[in-house]
């Protein structure tokens, strides 16, 4: 959660959400059209990195599964650790191979959009834009 | 697909909405008579009032606007004007008053159902979407088909001379030419009114010009009612129909550019436009004559009639001779092209700008000692400054 929410609090941070929700309105458009047509679209990049993050951290999360008896991925290839080392070392392997390929996904994925949009690239933090204008 | 069906869905209210604009809009235009009938607009503020806290952002304000006019709202950062310009825009409510479009108050109307075209100071255009999307936007809204809509933002960006940028996304675009784009973004939904909240200010001085003519031009030629806030007094002269200087939330005057300057009504926009001298000067003839550098000159309304005034006079008004045992000493000049400024150093530490036309500027070099006159012209007076 916070990893997620710093990453599209810098999002929103680097949108003049004032000025483009009232431009919005100027131009005729309801609340929930500008969340969806302005808002969402501007924050793609920042949504991406948010997923990112969470889903780099859920990949590996094995503390708090294993304290709450749950039976994850992670903690799994622990108990079977204690069987068979062969078995443990291939989900591993497997593990790092699917993680890999889901983040360089959302990367590539994001990375196309924000090159078009002239957004940052997706890292782990998205930097907010210096503010182009003051009062 | 879900994205669709919720944006499908949610577009739906605004079909509504535009219907509704459309059917007041036929009503106006029906009550205005046929004179009107090329779609102008008047405006109308009535008593406007709006109080942040202890600050009074607008006092009382009222202003009539004809249809088809452009009037600049001028006045120091902080005296209200671009309240008056969010509440008519929708953005912001009066504590009091009411906003008249062509007769009808809307103070209720939200401002997604104004038909106002708005530009805004800073940069405002969606960066989701290339130029041509961000005009058709309005017009997207309204539901106008996809081929009308583009065809017609094609127009737009021709008419603001950005044919060439439209697939274009904002970060590619020049801070002038994302104006521009604004512009042609508030025209696109032929708004009612135009408001532009200081449209020009972030922009370089040259591109401030060009774009100053263009959107007067645009302006002209479509006949929209505009409202325009800036505090920039060259921007509010050379653009506007009539200004309004306003000053702690009240409009001081109202006129047009030429008798702004030449006839303010008070000693604020007599120094707020343009440059103003001020010379110690005593009155006379019970308010009526002023005395000032030795000559009794008639006073113009609006100002006190008794006790310790200055006399405001522009710098082209007075005049300016070398002399020996003049009444002044050169103290600095400037050039500024077909004048030249002067600075006098009168007896009694009082400095004044005189204009004094290029070619004779070359005798006043400082330390030149100089006689200022002052024509017979009326002349406003001011409480003397502590």
């Amino acid at each position: 959660m916070p990893f997620a929410y710093r990453s599209v609090d810098a999002g929103l941070r680097a949108l003049d959400l004032k000025t483009l929700t009232e431009a919005s309105s100027s131009l005729g458009a309801g609340r929930v059209v500008t969340l969806w047509r302005i808002i969402l679209p501007n924050l793609t990049t920042a949504l991406l990195s948010a997923t990112v993050l969470t889903v780099a951290l859920v990949l590996g999360e094995y503390t708090m599964a294993t304290l709450d008896l749950t039976q994850t991925f992670p903690v799994w290839i622990v108990v079977n650790d204690q069987v068979s080392a062969q078995v443990s070392v291939a989900s591993s392997l497997l593990a790092l191979f699917v993680t890999w390929l889901v983040l360089m996904l959302i990367t590539l994925l994001g990375t196309r959009q924000a090159r078009r949009r002239g957004g940052g690239e997706v890292a782990l933090f998205t930097a907010a834009a210096p503010q182009t204008i003051g009062n | 697909m879900a994205a669709n069906e919720i944006a499908g869905k949610e577009t739906a209210p605004a079909v509504t909405g535009a219907s509704e604009t459309a059917a007041t809009a036929v009503i106006g235009v029906a009550g205005a008579g046929p004179a009107d009938a090329r779609g102008g607009t008047s405006v109308s503020l009535r008593g406007l009032t709006r109080v942040f806290g202890q600050a009074r952002a607008l006092d009382q304000m009222s202003l009539e606007i004809a249809a088809g006019e452009l009037v600049a709202l001028l006045g120091p950062s902080g005296c209200g004007k671009t309240t008056a310009l969010r509440i008519v825009a929708g953005f912001e409510y009066a504590d009091a008053g009411e906003v008249l479009i062509d007769g009808k108050d809307i103070s209720g109307v939200p401002a997604a159902k104004r038909d106002m075209g708005m530009v805004f100071q800073s940069y405002s255009l969606f960066p989701n979407m290339n130029a041509l999307d961000n005009v058709a936007f309005g017009l997207r809204m309204r539901k106008v088909g996809g081929s009308a809509r583009r065809k017609r933002a094609g127009e737009l960006l021709e008419m603001v001379g950005l044919s060439a940028q439209a697939g274009q996304y904002p970060h590619q675009l020049s801070g002038g030419q994302q104006q521009r784009v604004a512009l042609a973004r508030a025209l696109a939904i032929e708004p009612r009114v135009l408001l532009l909240d200081e449209p020009l200010s972030a922009l370089d001085a040259k591109v401030r010009q060009q774009l100053r003519e263009q959107i007067r031009s645009l302006q002209q030629r479509l006949g929209t009612t505009t409202l325009f806030v800036t505090h920039d007094q060259e921007e509010a002269l050379s653009m506007s129909d009539r200004v309004g200087v306003m000053r702690a939330g009240r409009l001081e005057q109202v006129a047009e550019p030429a008798r702004l300057y030449a006839r303010p009504a008070t000693a604020f926009v007599a120094e707020f436009v343009g440059t103003m001298n001020r010379l110690p000067a005593e009155l006379g003839g019970g308010g009526t004559a002023v005395t000032a550098l030795g000559v009794t000159v008639p006073v113009q309304e609006g100002g006190p009639s008794s006790g310790p005034v200055d006399a405001l006079v522009r710098p082209e008004n007075l005049t300016v001779a070398a002399a020996e045992g003049g009444n002044g000493i050169v103290s600095g000049r400037a050039f500024l092209g077909a004048v030249t400024r002067v600075a006098v150093l009168l007896s009694g530490d009082t400095e004044v700008s005189v204009d004094v036309p290029s070619p004779a500027a070359p005798a006043m070099s400082p330390g030149t000692a100089v006689q200022v006159g002052l024509p017979g012209t009326p002349v406003l007076v001011a409480p003397r400054k502590a």
